[in-house]
Formats: C-alpha cells, sequence, structure tokens
C-alpha cells in the first residue's frame, strides 16, 4: 500500500481523464469530453482494447476501449491515409500508442513522487464489446502483463470506469487501480 | 546541406508524425521500430539526429541509448527522448547518457521542428528540379 495521500482512485482516474483530454486534442485534432452517462449501444459493437500496466510500487492497469469505427478514424487521422486503406496493425498500432500516452502521463506523475514503477508495453485484444470473450481475453492479457506477480488482492483494489464522447463514438477506459 | 533524423519507436504512428513533419524541411526521415533495429540503422545512415522512444519491446529506450553511446561510431550523434514516461527518474538516466532534449507526448509537430533547429540546422526542401523525371 502507498503512503502518498495524493494517490486516491479519485485522483487517478481525475489524471487518466485529463491525459486522455491531452492525448486526443494533440494528437487526433480534437478532444474527447467527459460522457457522464452510458447510452449502451444497440447491439455488439466491435471495439478494440488496449491493455497496459504499470508494476512495481504503484500498480495500475488500464483497459482502455475503442470502438472499432474510432479506432479506423484515429489511425486514419495520425497517420494522414483515407479511413478505407487503414489496416488491423495500423488499427493496433494507433490504440496502443494512445493508451501508452495516457498511462505514461499517470505514470510520470507517480514516478515523480518517488515511486518506483514501470509501465508495460501495450497488449492490444479485439471482439464484441459485450461479449464475455472479449472480456476473457483482457483477462488473460492482464494476466500475462502480471507475469510471475499473480492475480491482483481484489479485496484491497479499486475499480473505476471512465466514459468519454469523441464525435458520435464513446471511448471507454476501465481502471484497476 | 541536407540532413538525416532516425526515429526509434514502436509506434508507426508516431514514425509517421515525425515523418510528415520534416515534410517541408531538406531532410530525410528513416525509422526503426524497436532499440535493436535502430542501433543498427543508426549504424548504417549515420543520422544527424535521433529521436529515441523510452518505452519499446527488445531494447528499450534507455538501453538503446546506452547502446548508441558505447558504440563508438554513433556514439555522437545527438539524441532527443520521445516520450510517454517523462518523469525525472527517467529523464534523469537519460541525462546520464547526455541526450540533447525531451519532447513528452503526446506532443505537436511544432515541437519537434523547434527543438531540432536548436540541434542541427534546418533548411527548407528545395523545389523540384523539373529537368528530373
Amino acid at each position: 500500500m502507498n503512503t502518498f495521500p495524493e494517490i486516491t482512485p479519485a485522483n487517478v482516474n481525475a489524471w487518466l481523464g485529463k491525459a486522455v483530454q491531452d492525448v486526443t486534442e494533440t494528437m487526433f485534432e480534437q478532444a474527447a469530453y467527459p460522457e457522464e452517462t452510458l447510452v449502451e449501444a444497440a447491439g455488439a459493437e466491435e471495439t478494440v482494447v488496449a491493455c497496459i500496466g504499470v508494476r512495481g510500487d504503484f500498480q495500475l492497469e488500464v483497459a482502455m476501449s475503442f470502438p472499432l469505427r474510432l479506432a479506423r478514424q484515429l489511425a486514419s487521422i495520425s497517420l494522414e491515409i483515407p479511413v478505407a486503406d487503414v489496416d488491423e496493425k495500423m488499427i493496433a498500432d494507433v490504440a496502443g500508442e494512445c493508451s501508452n500516452m495516457v498511462v505514461g502521463a499517470v505514470k510520470s506523475r507517480i514516478s515523480d513522487m518517488g515511486i518506483d514503477c514501470v509501465m508495460t508495453v501495450p497488449r492490444i485484444v479485439r471482439g464484441l464489446g459485450n461479449a464475455p470473450e472479449l472480456a476473457q481475453k483482457i483477462k488473460a492479457s492482464f494476466a500475462v502483463i502480471r507475469g510471475s506477480a499473480g492475480p491482483r488482492n481484489e479485496a484491497h483494489s479499486v475499480h473505476g470506469e471512465l466514459l468519454f464522447r469523441y464525435g458520435s463514438d464513446l471511448l471507454r477506459l476501465a481502471s484497476h487501480l | 546541406m541536407s540532413k538525416k533524423i532516425l526515429t526509434i519507436d514502436d509506434s508507426k504512428m508516431v514514425r509517421m508524425i515525425v515523418t510528415s513533419t520534416f515534410q517541408p524541411f531538406d531532410c530525410t526521415i528513416v525509422g526503426a521500430a524497436d532499440g535493436a533495429e535502430g542501433v543498427t540503422v543508426a549504424l548504417q545512415e549515420k543520422p544527424d539526429l535521433i529521436f529515441l522512444d523510452i518505452t519499446m519491446p527488445v531494447l528499450n529506450g534507455i538501453e538503446t541509448l546506452a547502446k548508441i553511446r558505447e558504440t563508438p561510431e554513433i556514439a555522437a550523434i545527438p539524441v532527443v527522448m520521445l516520450t510517454a514516461e517523462s518523469d525525472g527518474e527517467r529523464l534523469g538516466m537519460a541525462d546520464k547518457l547526455k541526450v540533447s532534449g525531451y519532447i513528452a507526448k503526446p506532443f505537436k509537430g511544432d515541437q519537434l521542428i523547434a527543438l531540432t533547429k536548436k540541434i542541427i540546422p534546418l533548411a527548407p526542401k528545395p523545389p523540384a528540379d523539373p529537368k528530373k523525371p
């Protein structure tokens, strides 16, 4: 357990939220804005999820979910190519780099408090947004990220979820602190 | 004189942004997707400047920088860290290996150009020669 009063689930979520807005505004022409209420899509939506962790004396896991359409759009903007030319590798690359920048901002803030931690390379999974198979893939990715550290102690950890609107799409960020 | 810039980053997106940022200038951009490839490309291309990420597979940015500094043919090449990990500890490690600057991700192309101009001269791209096919 950390002894830094600033490191609370509410603050970590606020830092993650600010980072999402900074990254989208700087890299993708417009900022994503917090969405208060979740409007569930009528059907299952193809979703790309970047799973990334911070390990060490501070532990954080973040799953950043992009509807496939949004991931394509962001790849098209950043790579300056038509949406139709965006391929699977580009989608994975953009999702991974976004998660790297968002979690990197929080990790840097934590490291600057003198807490020893490292950020993992993102792992990308894909599937239908509301399907149990995608949840399984995310779980498996975090098992790899944790490696020999084993599962988190659920009794002492906190889950959070942030939602952002980017154009007509919703970007979700689930955190496990 | 045309300059050569190497961008070492596992993200194609970042490599593409670096490439398009320097499009108006008389320079060639070469890329590498991880640190090990970056050292190889640096030895082949002898760039005038290297942009280097930190969080990468195979060889991370700090390890790559150490490798560059211990390789005589490329040891003196200026390196700018372009990274999402901008904390004092990481940057301090890079500082010990004599980096020329840092840019935190997310970044704008203008930041790359401004810092590059402090390190190497950048000239506008000459107009295309109409006699060349």
